[in-house]
């Protein structure tokens, strides 16, 4: 046998090796458990070994789980109109965020509100889904409402000229709807007020035009106006004298 | 690495092995060679600690506390043999060696081969070739010529092969 073979034949030895499971524990018992490193493929190894690695981080799963099904009530609950059964937590939820507005933002806020019931309202026209159609005509008729006796409250102009703007695209918005053969009803008491409110501000403001020199142009929009006043479409004559004056 | 505990956790898990092989190749059973080899890293563990990390080469430093608890434990099983001496066998170890030669593994036949030899030539055969340590590092641990270490090797080889050639 030469020396090599018999060097060889030595390091066989290195085969013997301690158990490894008394290699952990002998460890654990010299030097105490070690927190193991949080790394991913840990992390990975351990959601291997199941059950185990539930009952270890049991508080993060069922902080997990509980946020996942937050989270998924959140999403179901944006996503519902009118006449679903979450829709009563979307209005909660919206009313609870109104409660940290401020007053002079609340018709703003109103306003949103109204053009979101309006999507939905699209929504359901679009869906045809007869179930949630009146409860979502409801619902608009109802912000649309608030949104009018805002303008009928609000005393600065250019706070109600901005929000009748915005009244008129929900209105140009409304013309959708009727496309699927919907008709959404009208609150005359509602109309009258508004109606009224507008004429109140136009009123001194015409008288107060008339009494001035105008240019070619602003005499021709002047006419168009007394002519909507004629017509009573109170917004666009409101629009006309906002578009005069500036 | 400032805490001591993780310093000796990575010189546990580089050492544990060949103190492990180191110590059941001089022992006869495996529940020994794991009492002795916890006792090492324990009573390593204790002078590092005390030591605060001031151990130059904590490698030669663990071996040499394996090779006085493998001392310390013939020494008492030595007391113990003569509390019983009625009852022990008067056996040959070469019997022993028989025995292994015939299970017919390699294994177990070098292994027995190596309990045979002399306990400095067990040390630089298992140091030099299963742990690869170098002359330098076991003259060091031996505290001991480097040439002194070749020829105690060379002799270690040369009573392998004599053993080898007597089975």
């Amino acid at each position: 046998m030469t020396e090599k073979e018999l060097v060889a034949k030595i390091r066989t030895l290195r085969q013997i090796e301690p158990s490894k499971d008394w290699v952990v524990l002998t460890k654990e018992r010299i030097l105490g458990k070690e927190k193991p490193r949080f790394t991913f493929i840990a992390f990975l190894k351990e959601l291997q070994k199941g059950e185990r690695f539930v009952f270890r981080y049991k508080p993060i799963f069922a902080t997990l789980i509980v946020g996942a099904v937050l989270i998924g009530i959140f999403g179901f609950v944006q996503k519902s109109v009118p006449g679903d059964t979450l829709f009563s937590l979307k209005r909660i939820a919206e009313k609870g965020q109104a409660v940290f507005i401020s007053q002079e933002e609340q018709p703003n806020y109103d306003l949103e509100i109204a053009r979101k019931r309006l999507e939905d309202l699209i929504k359901v026209a679009q869906k045809n889904s007869v179930k949630n159609l009146a409860p979502a005509i409801n619902e608009y008729q109802a912000n649309v409402s608030k949104v009018a006796e805002n303008i009928a409250k609000e005393k600065d102009v250019e706070k109600v000229k901005e929000m009748v703007l915005k009244m008129k695209e929900l209105e140009s918005k409304e013309a959708e709807i009727k496309s699927f053969g919907i008709a959404i009803g009208e609150n005359e008491e509602l109309d009258k007020t508004y109606a009224q409110k507008i004429i109140e501000m136009l009123e001194p403001l015409v008288k107060d035009l008339e009494n001035r020199s105008l240019t070619e142009q602003q005499q021709e929009a002047l006419t168009e106006l007394e002519k909507d006043l004629a017509d009573r479409d109170y917004e666009e004559a409101l629009i006309k004298l906002f578009d005069i004056t500036q | 690495m400032n805490n001591p505990q993780k310093a000796f956790s990575q010189i546990y898990d580089q050492c544990v092995e060949k103190i492990y092989r180191f110590i059941i190749l001089k022992v006869s059973s495996q529940e020994i060679a794991q009492d002795l080899c916890s006792e090492t890293f324990l009573r390593g563990w204790q002078s590092f600690k005390k030591n605060n990390k001031k151990i130059d080469n904590p490698r030669a430093f663990l071996y040499q506390i394996a090779r006085n608890l493998i001392i310390d434990h013939y020494r008492e099983k030595g007391k113990m043999q003569t509390i019983s001496a009625d009852y022990i066998p008067i056996t040959d170890p070469r019997v022993d060696l028989e025995e292994e030669t015939k299970a017919s593994s390699d294994l177990d036949t070098i292994k027995a081969l190596l309990a045979n030899l002399k306990d400095e030539y067990q040390e630089v055969v298992i140091w030099h070739y299963i742990d690869d340590l170098s002359i330098a590092e076991i003259a060091k641990m031996l505290k001991k010529s480097e040439g002194t270490v070749r020829v105690t090797l060379h002799r270690a080889l040369k009573a392998v092969r004599k053993e080898i050639e007597e089975v």
